[in-house]
């Protein structure tokens, strides 16, 4: 076994610096909203789409820019995202993720800190960013959904908000994004629903993405 | 708390993470793989760990996805904790 398991260290508390992230967020979106020019659609009742309690944001993973875009849909919120581990190779880069709330994940090994971060947090009435895809999906269409999400907003209690990101077809084109009504996961399954169920639940998400994709081609036909 | 008892609560746990799927732990060994034998995967393993923490009342911080392989290594994380 590996020998970080029985050496008992307590997980240490993730420094958040409120003002920093407030700072990142509005020097950041300055050049994202010029450069990107995000297009907000709503599938569904707009306030219904800005919920203020504790949510897990799922969006489609288009391209390595997609964060930027998240902030840009919701600016009100302060958001938190789950940053691989190589990313914190980097020691000014590490901080400057820890201090804008990022979520620090071992794809190959995720470790159980890290899941206990993402989980309070929402408890707590925060927003977080999670790819269901896992990755940046380059092709066409939409990758298989992974069930992390659902497990987490299951083990919080907090709803899934779907998010559709329209593939960019040029990269100087205005970016654009759908919301969907968030789904209530409590509602769909137990307390404790089994592994089978998470995933069903997962395709569903999926399907919803789907949906406003469906949506967005409706709109853009009228 | 002994071996036995905790594989037979572990048994129990693992019904609500895999349901009907569930394999039957007295059956296994500990040598029995979490991912092959058992029918997890990295989700179902943190699903697993989760529901270890509610039901015997500890934290596993330190611990990921990888480092859990098998039943036994389960077992004697869990008889470290309580």
């Amino acid at each position: 076994m590996n020998s970080t398991i029985s050496s008992g260290k307590k997980s240490k508390p993730v420094k958040e610096n409120r003002f920093f992230q407030d700072f990142v967020k509005i020097t950041g979106s300055i050049p994202g909203l010029i450069w990107m020019r995000p297009k907000v659609y709503y599938a569904a009742d707009r306030k219904k789409c800005h919920p203020k309690d504790g949510i897990v944001i799922a969006p489609n993973h288009v391209s390595f820019f997609d964060p930027i875009m998240v902030y840009c849909v919701f600016w009100r919120r302060r958001l938190n995202f789950l940053a691989t581990k190589d990313l914190y190779k980097n020691k000014l880069f590490s901080w400057m993720l820890t201090t804008v709330g990022c979520i620090q994940v071992d794809k190959q090994n995720f470790n159980m800190r890290s899941m206990h971060a993402v989980v309070d947090r929402l408890k707590a009435g925060k927003a977080i960013v999670i790819y269901p895809e896992g990755q940046v999906n380059e092709q066409e269409g939409t990758l298989s959904y992974k069930s992390g999400a659902v497990l987490m907003a299951t083990l919080a209690g907090v709803p899934i908000q779907p998010v559709y990101n329209v593939p960019l077809k040029k990269w100087y084109r205005r970016r654009e994004a759908v919301i969907g009504e968030p789904i209530d996961v409590g509602t769909m399954c137990s307390r404790f629903p089994t592994v089978d169920e998470m995933q069903k639940i997962s395709q569903y998400l999926r399907e919803q993405e789907l949906a406003l994709a469906e949506f967005y081609e409706t709109l853009k036909k009228r | 708390m002994d071996k036995e008892q905790i594989l037979e609560k572990l048994g129990g746990i693992f019904k609500m993470v895999m349901g009907e799927n569930a394999a039957n732990l007295e059956t296994s060994s500990e040598n029995a793989s979490l991912v092959d034998d058992l029918g997890l995967n990295s989700v179902g393993i943190l699903y697993l760990v989760i529901a270890i923490e509610e039901s015997f009342g500890i934290r596993f911080d330190d611990v990921g996805t990888s480092d859990l392989k098998t039943v036994g290594q389960v077992v004697e994380y869990i008889r470290s904790k309580v």
